[in-house]
């Protein structure tokens, strides 16, 4: 399904085949800069950074096969700080800390082109961009949604209906309430407690069906695992309303997954030549591995933790009357300190 | 940087855009339904935010933050400065929600609603009640105030620093605290049921409840909020902080000593109850904020600290047991019971970030691989390489490490040119002599020609008093080739003295294009007319002088044609000069028969700049003549005595000197010691009479004042006298000279000897110095047996008397007289010169040889038209001695670079005969001494 391959914001991949690299839809061009050098893993190797909306895209400009993807979603962090570039000497670059499953990783990106503010500027406005419509692209429980028994639209959010009469399904006794209905996402509330509500991006449904329950015919929607694969059953009266309105969500749900409103908004200073205009040219390498989703072995230069590919998992430590990491068998906590003092 | 790093079990990002503080955090079971602590915040934004993270472990590790995990959200019309949860409302031993806006305590209760899925629960804050305030809110603090059981009170401070106490729903008083400036943090004691606070004079204050409820008088809620005046309050202890607090928090965990800790901005504090400190810790990072959350073992408290450095730090009592490194600088830390798991950090940073974390025990020693290397084309590396170092081969040769300082590299000359003619109108101004004549000036102009373009060019002129300058600096701010730079700069005499030196110096000091600084100076010879004026001659004097020539007499016209004066159209055989100013006439006869010249004046040393400009102008006037055998001498006895009488004089004015100030220093005493008295008797409680201390003071007072003018006076006598002195010693220096017919050579040691260079200090004086050097060359080079020739120094101090060196310049004398020479005979030659200045000055030559160690650009500043080092520093004795001895462990490439400096360095040594001669008897004066 559509949305469960959606992966481009998510993510932090390495050397991805020349398809990945495409842009989905609904991801834009923001900005793109020829000359940035990735100081972390290749060093000395003069590269192209694509902006998107979504995410980070650097590729070198000799060898197109190596490069990286990086989802805006596994960004923690942008800074600049001074680095070690081959081609530049010490100058100001820009780090980028992520964290894709468990692994963090950290970017190094510096300019080439001295004197130019562009790449701090443009990655960290898009990361903000990016980090402050979260609710575009997110399932949010029990949040401030509604103000005065109205939603509070987001910018680029257009309210097509409102529905009264919506019963949630969640509790054995339901709870009367209201759905709006827009071009980004599903919200219902309950009447009687404006905290008690739900916001459903079309993003992150996985499907919207009628089906029968234990009330009767309810309308079934069904999160994506990655929101939290949650099943929401909402009641309407009559049957033909609950058609209608599944039947409405359902168009709404397939045009918005096709092209869905990501929220992440930007001004492009220049006019940007045409997005297929600047996606990689497919330079066919000597060899071409074409290994889809499998990851190659260069994100290891990328560590920022080590190779600490998971933490194990906390307890109670009566020592220090904290949770600690589980200690590995043989050691002790005191043990550990001393050797570091 | 720690080894250990704090690991995220669970976080989110609060908000977008917001704001949080200490104070916005706070952990409880908040719902009451006993599943472990909620996590609560408030933004400055108004939004008010639940949590209760239920981390869940999958194949992929933990799940980290899920929709669900919000309880509630919620947008308040105001800001939230503080949220804490507590036993609020009577009645109910439930836990409730306070939230502290600017002008509103509100209290809330969360009410759940199960449903069929935890996703499907719901929750709502409803408002039990709420105080309006009067006045903004700071923070506020809660307890059992009173000793009441079960519940929670409320007190609220205010940015003004009153204390607002709620005894839940009803409201109970208002409070200033004394001395209030600005809030800082607060905490209730319940043990002792008292608030401490750390003051903005930088002071923990603790008020007892009971004080500060039973101040207070009743009145409506409104009026007594609204307090504008207050009873002082009581502080029950104080205790000295000397820096602000960060937080105050209050421990009693079981079986440790309540304690209250307080976190400074560089330090920790722990203190009793009582207001005495138990512990601290002076921490070298900055903290951000701490937590004192649990005791381990018995007696003592753990703590956590989180820095600005990102780091955690983990304390038992004052020792550090773990340190992490965070991802983020909290602003408030707590540790909670969530999803089942004790002991789990909660951290909330300014930005809103909130994390559960616990403590890695994986000490990271990751080290990032090197990237690897692609394609590197070798044979293009290889060329460029060699590219290069044929680049640097070819620019090391081409520049030598001492920048060269021959004459011709000068990007600067300077020229001086003293016109024949004074000034028609004289440019003197603001002269202190009183004289009928207008004082004569001259306009010296000083050219600067310059190579290139240089910049920041300063000109120094100097000369010696009574003469001075219309300006002592000038300043071109850059010098064209095509535009040399021109200065006009008047000389004139201004003070009543008497003038002994008719020259000046014009410097030069400029960066060349290299930005080494570079020095040049030329001398600037000024006319006896502009000091000397004539009168009549006179026909009787105290002091005579004559001197013999081996040519016929010159009419004295046709030798002073500019200075006849009112003597012009006379038979030219006697010219009276005086010194404007100046009393004293100088008379010089010319004898009509004889080859003889006689100087008279009731002043010996007034003799001196005219014997010297007779002698002068005799010798050019032959000069001009082709007649080259021309000679002058002294033939008579050399006037000692006179000489004698000026030193006397000299010195006595030195011995009153010394008396003076040694008085002046008594009577300073004396006048602290009675001040000390007169202030131990004001000081008394009982008074007591003064006993004529005052009138003991006062008189001090005005001998104080007295001995100071007298210092003052004799600085005067004594500088007028060292003037003198100077052109005494001048005058006997030539008569020498001239009595001995020395070289050059010669008359420079005996100059540098027997100095006119009168410089006065504390710590030495002339007298003192020249008894030295006279001393040392009669051990020396005038030593009658190599028995004398020990060298002994001997400390400069002031003299008992002058008879010593009487006898000494006596001797000096007597010894040049039968033929002694201060240069070796036969000597003529520099290598000769310095073989004795060796001999003479074994000490100063050692430090020529450490000297040929020093950085060669050490000598970038030399000047080199005129070397004028003081004390130990031959620089001009280096060169020879360089030919000669061999290098001092240096390399060959060191020999190398000295010789080629010292080519460099030769032709100003040629100019430099008579300097360095000077030198060498600094040098010989030193070992002396």
């Amino acid at each position: 399904m559509a949305t469960e391959t959606f992966w481009e914001d998510r993510e932090v991949r390495f050397d991805i085949s020349v398809a990945h690299l495409k842009m989905r839809p609904g991801e834009k061009l923001v900005d793109r800069l020829d000359a940035i050098e990735d100081t972390k893993g290749n060093n000395g190797d003069r590269g192209r950074l694509l902006v998107t909306n979504l995410r980070l895209i650097w590729h070198s400009q000799t060898m197109p096969r190596i490069n990286l993807s990086i989802g805006f979603s596994c960004v923690l962090n942008i800074s600049t700080k001074v680095a070690m570039s081959k081609l530049r000497g010490n100058t100001e670059a820009l780090y980028v800390l992520t964290k894709s499953g468990n692994t963090r990783f950290e970017f190094i990106f510096t300019n080439l082109i001295p004197g130019s503010p562009r790449l701090f500027t443009t990655v960290i406005a898009v990361h903000r961009a990016y980090d402050t419509s979260k609710i575009y692209r997110e399932l949010k429980l029990r949040s401030a949604l509604i103000h005065n028994k109205e939603l509070r639209l987001l910018p680029q959010e257009q309210r097509y209906n409102k529905i009264n009469g919506v019963w949630n399904l969640s509790s054995d006794q339901g709870n009367l309430g209201t759905f709006f209905i827009t071009n980004v996402r599903l919200v219902w509330y309950a009447n009687m407690n404006e905290t008690f509500n739900v916001s459903i991006p079309y993003l992150q449904m996985k499907s919207v069906r009628a089906r029968d329950s234990k009330f009767g015919l309810a309308m079934v929607v069904e999160s994506s695992e990655r929101s939290g694969g949650y099943v929401l059953g909402f009641r309407l009266d009559p049957v033909e309303k609950l058609h209608e309105v599944v039947k409405e969500i359902q168009s709404l749900h397939k045009v918005y997954s096709a092209c869905p409103i990501f929220g992440v908004e930007f001004e492009v200073e220049e006019n940007l030549p045409a997005v297929d205009l600047l996606t990689v040219e497919p330079v066919q390498d000597d060899v071409e591995i074409e290994s889809g989703l499998e990851q190659s072995d260069a994100f290891a230069a990328y560590f920022a933790d080590g190779d600490k590919e998971l933490d194990r998992d906390p307890e109670f430590n009566r020592e220090l009357g904290l949770a600690v990491e589980k200690l590995k068998d043989g050691f002790t906590l005191s043990g550990l300190w001393e050797v570091v003092q | 940087m720690s080894l250990f790093k704090a690991r995220e079990w669970w976080s989110t990002k609060a908000g977008v855009d917001e704001e949080f503080d200490t104070g916005c955090l706070c952990v409880g079971d908040i719902d009451n339904r006993g599943t472990g602590d909620k996590i609560i915040i408030g933004s400055y934004h108004g939004y008010l935010r639940i949590y209760e993270p239920h981390p869940t472990k999958t194949e992929d590790g933990w799940t980290g933050f899920q929709a669900q995990d919000v309880l509630c959200e919620m947008q308040l019309p105001l800001p939230i400065l503080q949220v804490e949860a507590g036993l609020f409302v009577s009645g109910s031993d439930s836990v409730h929600l306070a939230i502290l806006h600017p002008r509103k305590l509100s209290v809330y209760s969360l009410l759940a609603s199960s449903g069929a899925v935890s996703y499907g629960a719901h929750y709502q804050l409803k408002l039990v009640y709420e105080h309006n305030l009067q006045r903004t809110a700071f923070n506020f603090c809660y307890g059992p105030f009173g000793g009441v059981k079960g519940r929670d009170f409320l007190c609220v401070q205010s940015m003004d620093g009153t204390l607002t106490v709620f005894e839940q729903e009803s409201f109970s008083f208002t409070r200033f605290l004394p001395g209030a400036l600005l809030p800082g943090p607060v905490t209730y004691i319940a043990r002792t049921d008292s608030f401490v606070t750390v003051s903005s004079s930088r002071q923990v204050e603790c008020y007892k409840y009971q004080v500060l409820a039973v101040a207070s008088e009743t009145k409506t809620k409104e009026e007594s909020q609204n307090i504008k005046t207050g009873k002082r309050v009581a502080v029950d202890w104080t205790f000295g902080l000397g820096e602000e607090a960060i937080q105050i928090m209050m421990t009693t965990f079981p079986q440790t000593p309540p304690s209250i800790y307080i976190l400074g901005e560089r330090n920790i504090f722990v203190l009793t109850e009582g207001g005495k400190l138990r512990m601290m810790q002076k921490f070298e990072f900055s903290p951000s904020c701490f937590l004192p959350y649990t005791s381990v073992s018995e007696g003592s408290i753990n703590c956590l600290v989180a820095t600005h450095s990102s780091s955690l730090m983990v304390y038992s009592d004052m020792t550090l047991k773990w340190a992490a490194q965070l991802s983020n600088i909290p602003i408030q830390l707590k540790v909670a019971r969530i999803n089942n798991l004790d002991g789990v950090i909660v951290t909330l940073d300014e930005h809103g970030q909130l994390s559960c974390c616990y403590l890695g025990t994986d000490p990271a020693m990751f080290t990032v691989p090197s990237s690897e290397v692609r394609e590197i084309d070798y044979k293009k590396l290889d060329q460029e390489m060699k590219h290069l170092q044929e680049i640097i081969k070819k620019d090391a040769n081409k520049y030598s490490v001492m920048p060269s300082l021959s004459k011709s590299d000068d990007d600067i000359s300077i020229h001086v040119s003293v016109p024949f003619n004074l000034d028609e109108h004289s440019r003197a101004a603001e002269v202190e002599i009183e004289e009928e004549d207008p004082i004569p000036s001259i306009t010296v102009k000083i050219q600067l020609k310059c190579k290139i373009h240089v910049n920041n060019v300063r000109v120094n002129i100097n000369v010696e008093l009574p003469l001075v300058a219309s300006t002592n600096t000038i300043k071109f701010s850059s010098l064209e080739p095509g535009h040399p730079g021109e200065a006009m700069v008047v000389f004139y005499m201004k003070h009543t003295m008497l003038p002994t030196d008719l020259k000046g110096w014009a410097t030069v000091v400029y960066e060349n294009t290299t930005g080494a600084p570079r020095v040049l100076q030329a001398d600037i010879r000024l006319p006896i007319r502009l000091v000397v004026k004539p009168c009549f001659p006179v026909k009787n004097a105290n002091f005579r002088i004559t001197i013999d020539t081996n040519k016929p007499p010159v009419n004295l016209n046709d030798l002073f044609p500019d200075l006849l004066g009112e003597n012009a159209g006379g038979a030219g055989n006697a010219l009276g000069f005086r010194y404007y100013g100046l009393a004293p006439v100088i008379t010089v006869l010319a004898s009509k028969t004889s080859q003889r010249y006689r100087l008279q004046s009731d002043e010996f040393e007034f003799m001196w700049l005219v014997l010297n400009e007779l002698v002068t102008r005799l010798s050019s006037y032959f000069a001009s003549h082709k007649q080259v055998d021309f000679k002058v001498s002294y033939t008579g006895d050399l006037p000692l005595q006179e000489y004698f009488v000026i030193i006397e004089r000299h010195f006595e004015c030195r011995l009153t000197d010394d008396n003076l100030y040694k008085l002046l220093a008594d009577r300073a005493a004396q006048f602290r010691a009675i001040q000390r008295r007169l202030l131990t008797r004001f000081k008394d409680k009982t008074p007591a009479p003064l006993i004529n201390l005052d009138t003991l003071i006062d008189g001090t007072y005005r001998q104080l004042i007295a001995m100071g003018d007298a210092v003052e006076q004799n600085t005067q006598v004594k500088h007028q006298m060292a003037v003198r002195l100077s052109a005494a010693t001048r005058l006997l220096n030539l008569l020498i000279r001239l009595w001995q017919d020395m070289s050059e050579e010669e008359a420079a040691v005996l100059e540098a000897t027997l100095t006119p260079d009168i410089t006065e200090s504390i710590s030495k004086g002339w007298e003192e110095t020249v008894d030295a050097s006279i001393t040392h060359l009669l051990r020396t080079s005038l030593s009658k047996s190599a028995k004398d020739q020990t060298v002994n120094p001997s400390p400069l101090t002031l003299l008992k008397d002058t008879s010593k060196l009487k006898k000494h310049i006596t001797l000096l004398c007597d010894r040049l007289g039968r033929g002694a020479h201060l240069v070796p005979e036969g000597s003529a030659g520099e290598a000769a010169r310095h073989g004795e200045t060796a001999r003479k000055a074994k000490s100063a030559i050692d430090s020529t040889h450490t000297d040929l160690g020093v950085p060669l650009g050490s000598k970038f500043g030399e000047k080199k038209n005129r070397h004028r080092h003081e004390g130990g520093d031959l620089g001009a004795l280096r060169v020879p001695t360089d030919n000669k001895l061999p290098p001092l462990g240096g390399s060959t490439g060191d020999m190398e670079i000295r010789k080629h400096h010292t080519r460099k360095d030769i032709p100003d040594l040629d100019e430099l005969g008579t300097d360095s001669q000077r030198h060498l008897v600094n040098g010989s004066e030193l070992a002396g001494m």
